[in-house]
């Protein structure tokens, strides 16, 4: 299987340099480009098309957020993965909102890394439990200047649910009588609606 | 000091007694007229005291003279205001006698009894801006440490983990012992980078005045709960426009340092804050966990750093007039309760020497 190619945005060279050496040395990951600011994230994810990139969100010229919208209109298939210091820091939900897959804590253990790049490459969403409690806290605020022109359904606000709760994919599927493909389909379109609710 | 020679109230007949209220009053009063010169008919002693005149010498001065010429267009403005019959409050800047300028909020309001004259309240207000400004340079510097945590060391901390993860990869086959103490570089990685979590959550400054205290405050619990994976209660009794708006800050401060410290030490699952306002200005606050507790009799060296939140707490509250109690146990969880007075006069809470001279001559007025 050809390595998966990866674009790392962050202006932390150390921050670069071991996600780097992390990916490559367990092996299956080629990074094929660095970036230290979001304006270069958007020239390389243009010339080097890395099947997945990850986004540090606070960063100079350009912000995350906004280098993933541009890349995003782009090429709206690019798999982003947002990458945040810590669970408080905000921004996680513009991230996700600007079509990044889910994020990720710099804390994360090597193993959980390797596994989300892993399902992010595939197509997936991450989910987490944090980002669906504030999606399911915004959905109750009146948003006057943002309406959601497309509501989410009673199945995905029951996933959504269920994730808040910190519930896995496979545990939904079993709770809502769903097949686990149905779970990360509902899940796609939850995304996928959060998504474009921003972009109108 | 001035004191009229009889001291028995009573005494005065209520004109000599309203005269001895206008010429002791701490703040500077002016009576002035409403034409376009603004000249001062009257003025009281603390007025003469405060810009370095005789009383005499201003009655019958144009009040511009009070004033530096880059503020002229407010006094126009007052002038303009007060006869539409409105009244005006406003922060200005003024000049003693000598050229020095200082910082002032001026009232000023028609007078009832006739049409062609103001009653202006003047108070200098150089404590007040020190000490505005002063809380603003904190809350600056606060960030500027909080942002310099969270962006650089946190940020390479996180790198080198990155790299560690990778050593202890490339270790597998290596002596166990070397692929334990990579193990363990690793897992002190993370607790330090938890630790600076902690910090920079406790430096958070405070959006205050764009959120107001109750928002800000459920803002500031939710995100605690979040960060530190337990379950938090708010409570709020009693109307929220009666916490006195002094209070805001300091209080905010001793909630955010009692969260701080069940985040360090309580090892707790879940966190009750509650706050209660009566209708007669007084605060309730109560900081409660269900952490392992401690026995309260031995604060002290054995905990050095529990015992300097405690501390900075209990400072936080005695400056407020304000006390705190703790009540704790080992295995019982442990809660802070901190009780305020209601604010009796905004004066003295302006200015500590105000409390103090008013103490003082209260004490006189005993001693008498």
């Amino acid at each position: 299987m050809p390595p998966i190619r990866l674009l790392i945005a962050d202006d932390h060279t150390l921050v670069r340099q071991g996600l780097r050496q992390l990916c490559e040395g367990i092996g299956g990951f080629e990074v094929v480009a660095e970036a230290e600011n979001g304006v270069q994230a958007v020239e390389l994810a243009r010339a080097a098309q890395p099947d997945v990139i990850l986004m540090d969100i606070v960063m100079p010229k350009l912000d995350g957020v906004a280098a993933i919208r541009q890349i995003i209109r782009d090429t709206p298939t690019a798999r982003i993965i947002a990458l945040t210091m810590y669970r408080e820091d905000q921004y996680m939900l513009d991230a996700i909102r600007a079509g990044a897959r889910g994020y990720l804590l710099k804390t994360v253990d090597a193993g959980e890394l390797i596994s989300a790049i892993e399902a992010v490459c595939r197509g997936d969403y991450l989910i987490d439990p944090i980002v669906a409690a504030r999606v399911l806290g915004e959905l109750h605020l009146p948003m006057p200047e943002q309406p959601h022109n497309e509501p989410l359904t009673e199945g995905e606000m029951a996933v959504l649910r269920l994730v808040a709760q910190g519930v896995d994919n496979q545990d939904i599927a079993q709770t809502l009588n769903y097949s686990v493909y149905t779970v990360a389909n509902r899940l796609r379109t939850i995304y996928a609606k959060l998504h474009f609710t921003n972009r109108t | 000091m001035d004191r009229p020679l009889s001291t028995d109230r009573t005494s005065l007949t209520g004109e000599q007694r309203y005269r001895h209220l206008f010429e002791n009053v701490p703040i500077c009063i002016f009576v002035a007229d409403l034409t376009d010169q603004v000249t001062i008919f009257e003025v009281n002693r603390q007025a003469a005291l405060a810009y370095g005149y005789a009383a005499a010498e201003l009655v019958g001065m144009p009040a511009r003279r009070l004033v530096p010429e880059d503020a002229r267009t407010i006094l126009a403005s007052i002038l303009q205001r007060v006869r539409r019959g409105e009244t005006v409050t406003v922060e200005s800047t003024n000049r003693r006698r000598d050229g020095a300028l200082f910082p002032v909020r001026i009232i000023a309001a028609p007078d009832p009894m006739d049409d062609h004259h103001m009653i202006v309240a003047v108070e200098e207000i150089t404590l007040e801006k020190q000490r505005r400004s002063e809380a603003e340079a904190i809350d600056a510097e606060r960030r500027r440490i909080a942002h310099e945590i969270h962006d650089g060391v946190a940020q390479s901390l996180a790198g080198l983990r990155f790299k560690s993860a990778l050593w202890s990869h490339l270790a597998d086959g290596a002596p166990p012992e070397m692929r334990a103490a990579l193990d363990e570089l690793q897992v002190v990685l993370i607790a330090v980078l938890e630790d600076l979590r902690r910090t920079i959550f406790a430096l958070r400054p405070v959006d205050l005045e764009a959120l107001g205290f109750f928002p800000a405050l459920r803002q500031l619990v939710d995100d605690f709960g979040d960060q530190n994976q337990l379950a938090v209660h708010l409570e709020l009794t009693g109307p929220p426009e009666a916490l006195p708006t002094v209070y805001e800050l300091p209080l905010f401060r001793i909630i955010q340092q009692g969260l701080t410290n069940i985040g360090q030490h309580a090892d707790a699952s879940m966190v009750w804050v509650q706050v209660v306002t009566d209708a007669a200005g007084r605060v309730g606050v109560s900081v409660r966990d269900n952490g392992r507790g401690f026995d309260p009799g031995r604060l002290g060296p054995t905990d050095p750093e529990g015992h300097f939140g405690l501390r900075q707490m209990r400072e936080r509250v005695m400056e407020l007039g304000g006390a705190l109690d703790i009540c704790s146990a080992p295995g019982q969880g442990t809660e802070l309760v901190i009780a305020l007075p209601p604010v009796a006069n905004e004066i003295n809470h302006r200015q500590n020497a105000g409390v103090e001279s008013a103490r003082n001559s209260e004490a006189q007025d005993a001693a008498d």
